[in-house]
């Protein structure tokens, strides 16, 4: 194993393969936007669900950076999509203080890895910012999308639902890492995969 | 499914890479809005063209007939009617003619792409290694992830486990824990054989693809170019019509 404190080829590799997982979660998880009630549950459904890969991947993290490189990597995916660009300023702020809080438990301890999770989840917001925030200049762009899918959505994402929707990330993050806790604890370690 | 000869990868790879940001951008990011619609109908029959040109005539005929018929009925359905015709017509728009032909476009260059190539093209664009390896293994997962998830699936349906057996939160465990599990060997393996092709050494890897850009490559990164500059523009209230 390099003990170096840059990532080598192995780290960049987990990286990808993690973010591979999440990105297909992500794109599972994206059709249910067709009906605008229920595009907030985003951010239920994509932490809830990540937490499982992201638990796993923080089990390889030994290295500073990987979670933030992982974070810019989801961002990139999300320009891909279409999604804009305002995921890659947040995905930077909360990769980094992610990497902060597992570095802090010594790359061991599992209520900083929920931490982690729970913070690392917060990419899934960077998508509702022009939503919420530039509202009118966002749907003067898409209005292709007819007037009654642009009223229902303006009616949900007003300026309150910004908290609400970052609560939701950190709540549900926190609640995807404890399942993917206990997921590891039951069927990974176990099977002496890590 | 598309059958897409490598040979065929006659763009160049950072040409490529432009249009798999520009055409989400403004196909399903509505970059632009009504000013730029002329762009976008461009942009939502260029993966059709590009099949055509790697001889798939059946997918790239289907698809423009039906990108046209789309349009026909747009013309026909007036756009203030609201009702269900209406909202039935806009989903099917919003699929067919936006998320189709981006699905299109990133299977087709997935498809003509080699890891080689691409890497070969990130490093001649200076993109620093930590971005471009995780994202050129995060391209070759994908299909494989599909295909695990798959059988997976086949094997739980062949051992009768499904929702209504083990609930909901049991069966999402059936389904990923192992996907995971064989996630992860693979990610392993994959790690052992990056070794051996010496990624990530310190020393300058040399390359045996030879990029260029061709008359195609200038037409298109013209287009894009050209969109994406209108687009920036019409941020700042200049608009040419």
């Amino acid at each position: 194993m390099d003990r170096s404190k840059s990532l080598n080829s192995t780290d960049l590799i987990n990286i990808g393969v993690f973010t591979a997982i999440i990105a297909v979660i992500t794109l599972i998880v994206i059709p249910i936007g067709f009906l605008p009630v229920l595009m907030p549950l985003y951010c239920v459904f994509i932490p809830l669900f990540s937490g499982i890969p992201f638990m796993l991947f923080v089990t390889r993290v030994r290295k500073f950076g990987m979670i933030t490189v992982m974070s810019i990597l989801m961002a990139l995916f999300l320009l891909c999509t279409g999604m804009g660009w305002y995921t890659l300023p947040l995905a930077l702020i909360t990769g980094f203080i992610a990497d902060g809080l597992v570095k802090a438990g010594n790359y061991s301890s599992l209520k900083l890895s929920i931490a982690a999770c729970s913070v690392f989840s917060l990419w899934c917001f960077g998508s509702y910012i022009p939503l919420i925030f530039m509202a009118d200049q966002f749907w003067a762009e898409n209005a292709q999308y007819g007037e009654e899918f642009i009223n229902d959505s303006k009616d949900i994402f007003r300026l309150w639902m910004a908290p609400a929707l970052i609560a939701c990330c950190l709540v549900f993050g926190a609640l995807g890492g404890v399942i993917g806790g206990r997921v590891l604890k039951k069927h990974f370690i176990r099977s002496g995969i890590l | 499914m598309l059958t897409v000869d490598r040979s065929f990868g006659f763009l160049d790879p950072r040409t490529k890479l432009l249009l798999l940001v520009t055409l989400p951008t403004f196909l399903l990011g509505g970059a632009g809005g009504e000013y730029l619609k002329p762009f976008c109908m461009g942009f939502s029959v260029l993966p059709f063209v590009l099949l055509f040109i790697s001889r798939n005539y059946l997918p790239a005929v289907s698809g423009f007939l039906v990108f046209m018929l789309m349009q026909f009925a747009g013309m026909i359905i007036p756009r203030d009617a609201g009702g269900l015709v209406h909202n039935v017509f806009l989903i099917l728009y919003e699929v067919l003619c936006l998320l189709l032909p981006c699905g299109i476009m990133a299977a087709f260059i997935m498809r003509t792409t080699t890891v080689g190539e691409f890497i070969a093209a990130m490093e001649k664009l200076k993109v620093p290694q930590f971005i471009t390896i995780p994202f050129s293994v995060m391209f070759r997962f994908f299909p494989t992830i599909m295909e695990e998830y798959r059988s997976i699936g086949r094997a739980m349906k062949m051992r009768g486990i499904t929702p209504g057996k083990v609930g909901i939160a049991g069966f999402i465990e059936y389904r990923i824990v192992p996907v995971m599990m064989s996630v992860v060997i693979i990610a392993n393996e994959l790690s052992a054989a990056a070794l051996t092709k010496g990624l990530g050494g310190k020393i300058k890897r040399t390359c045996i693809h030879r990029l260029g850009f061709g008359f195609a490559d200038f037409l298109l990164i013209a287009l894009c170019v050209t969109a994406l500059l209108l687009f920036v523009l019409s941020l700042f209230d200049v608009r040419l019509w």
